[in-house]
């Protein structure tokens, strides 16, 4: 396992001080100042015909002053969108390619003072969450997982793969109750949809309790929407399938599913995802892949492969 | 929903907003004449103050689509394509003071023709786009060239491909860029049947391959265990092969492209399909 380098602040501190700042509305006092200005323009220009010039003069030197003044802001303002947007695009690509260390640095950074709009901020915290689980911080993500929920800012989509997360958590925490009223809440919010990422917590808690059979039941039921939803994910399917199947004395099966799971992802990743699947190293072999295991983190510098296809035909 | 060519619209309306934005400059230079003329104060300033409220009226109308503009690749992204759509038409569809925002829609328009199969309305949308002085969202050439490239291997035109991704080689591109280039890529070189460049740097292709959508990540591997093959590396070609069948239907990636068909043909000491071994 991993070791995590310290946050430099606690998880709760981190969801406080990300709320973002209330918005000084600046350009509607800009606006107003302006027609103010040109109305004060007008008055004095028929009041005080005598100094007309010098009011003209005033008043083109304020207005001016205020359009660069408004002009500087708007700059900054999109300026610091911008950098906000590109850190959480970071945060993202660091995770896609397990930085996790970076990721989490990234992340903390971010959040460590008020974000310019609930939607980074969300996202940034949806990141942290699943980099705390990526390193068995089971707790801390709960935390954030049910902070962002009872703030009620997110959307239906978003708020389903929250609660999967925090499903998942509280099964790794053994928190099963919890975990199966997360559970129940998650059934109401699909409906009727197939969803794979639930049926990987349905699968999970199955495995937990003993329930083996069922496992693998859900497994052959869903098989196919694991591998169309979760892709490569679809490796921690394969691998609880294996823990059931080799509880149940399936040892052919194990085997198989054991192989499945390690020729779709990492073992050494899955080991460190489930602790059950982490039991049977050695009892199967895994998938090996040629030319030795894949790198534990991948190589942002992709310039070597994107070399020029050149043209043949 | 979206006129089915919105391209005559999308020039009518850069057309028109170029003569407002004229229109208003050359007014707010008339009020300022006016205002320091003897007896046009009163109206030059009311003008100044009209153009500039009327100036802010349609910035907040651009901002309130640029808004919009945001939700349409997450609903794309989630095959909410009906809403998507209802969404680009609002951006598209309706007048707008800056060409940007209507530039940003009609990107979002050729990613949803996309999405929906629609590929020669989306080369269509991006060549359009490509033509475009893009200046403030020049961030949009790469993906755009990327959707466009795509779009150009679906309709089986390889050196519109080609064209297309050529110039990408140079710039940085993000992760998700990356990953779609390399999926182009592979595409094309397959096509044009270059198995060692396909086949170079297999290790980090077919790691990069994994952080792709499962459809997209199954047919790059399968590509790749296809030069595999055609170089003679069974071993790499049958690892590949394995992983793409426990993602997809092979039928499925043969349909799409049959040069493919060939990873299933019988082969000496062909292993069983990993899901059914």
């Amino acid at each position: 396992m991993d070791a995590l380098s310290p946050l430099r602040h606690e998880v709760q501190d981190l969801i406080e001080l990300s709320e973002p700042r209330e918005r000084v509305g600046f350009y509607r006092y800009g606006l107003g100042i302006f027609l103010l200005l040109i109305l004060v323009k007008a008055y004095a220009a028929t009041q005080w015909p005598e100094y007309r010039a010098l009011v003209e003069g005033l008043a083109s030197v304020a207005i001016l002053a205020m359009i660069s003044v408004l002009m500087f802001a708007s700059w900054r303002v999109v300026r610091a969108a911008r950098r906000e947007q590109q850190s959480i695009q970071s945060i993202e690509e660091l995770m896609q390619l397990r930085r996790w260390p970076e990721a989490l640095t990234q992340a903390e950074g971010l959040l460590s003072e008020p974000t310019r709009g609930p939607a980074t901020r969300v996202t940034a915290l949806l990141y942290l969450s699943s980099i705390l689980a990526r390193y068995r911080r089971h707790h801390d993500a709960i935390v954030i997982q049910e902070a962002m929920l009872d703030e009620g800012q997110i959307d239906p989509g978003t708020a389903f793969g929250v609660k999967l997360g925090r499903a998942m958590s509280m099964l790794q925490e053994d928190r099963l109750v919890d975990a199966d009223r997360a559970i129940s809440e998650l059934r109401r919010d699909a409906g009727g949809d197939e969803s794979a990422g639930l049926g990987l917590v349905l699968m999970y808690r199955d495995v937990k309790t003993g329930h083996s059979t069922e496992a693998l039941d859900l497994f052959d039921k869903l098989k196919t929407s694991f591998s169309r939803q979760l892709g490569h994910r679809s490796a921690d399917a394969h691998a609880l399938a294996a823990v059931a199947a080799d509880a149940l004395g399936f040892e052919d099966d194990a085997h198989r599913h054991y192989r499945n799971a390690t020729l779709l992802g990492s073992e050494t990743e899955l080991h460190r995802r489930y602790s059950e699947v982490a039991r049977l190293a050695g009892k199967y072999p895994a998938e090996t892949r040629p030319g030795g295991a894949a790198p534990e983190a991948l190589d942002a510098n992709l310039a070597p492969t994107l070399q020029s296809p050149g043209v043949k035909s | 929903m979206t006129p089915a060519n919105p391209i005559p619209r999308f020039r009518r309306d850069l057309t028109f907003s170029s003569i407002i934005q004229s229109g208003l400059f050359v007014a707010a230079f008339v009020a300022m004449l006016l205002s320091v003329m003897p007896g046009g104060a009163i109206v030059g300033n009311l003008l100044f103050a009209g153009i500039v409220v009327a100036w802010l009226a349609l910035s907040y109308r651009s901002a309130k689509s640029s808004r919009i503009n945001a939700d349409s690749p997450g609903l794309i992204a989630a095959g909410r394509f009906r809403e998507a759509e209802q969404r680009i038409e609002g951006v598209v569809g309706s007048f707008g003071l800056f060409r940007n925002v209507k530039l940003v829609g009609l990107h979002h328009l050729a990613l949803l023709r996309h999405a929906e199969k629609r590929f020669h309305d989306s080369a269509a949308l991006c060549q359009l786009i490509l033509r475009q002085r893009l200046g403030g969202v020049k961030g949009l050439a790469k993906p755009t060239r990327l959707i466009l490239a795509d779009s150009a291997m679906e309709m089986g035109d390889v050196r519109g491909a080609y064209d297309a991704i050529a110039s990408l080689y140079r710039e940085r591109l993000s992760l998700t860029e990356a990953l779609t280039l390399l999926n182009v890529q592979s595409d094309y070189l397959m096509r044009i049947g270059a198995w060692d460049q396909l086949f170079d740097l297999i290790e980090r292709k077919a790691s990069l391959a994994e952080l792709m959508p499962p459809t997209a990540a199954a047919r790059t591997q399968a590509m790749l265990a296809l030069a595999a093959r055609r170089l003679g590396r069974e071993d790499w070609a049958n690892w590949l092969r394995k992983r793409v069948e426990l993602l997809v239907d092979p039928n499925e990636l043969i349909a799409q492209r049959p040069m493919l068909a060939e990873l299933w043909t019988p082969a000496p000491q062909a292993d069983l399909p990993a899901g059914n071994a």
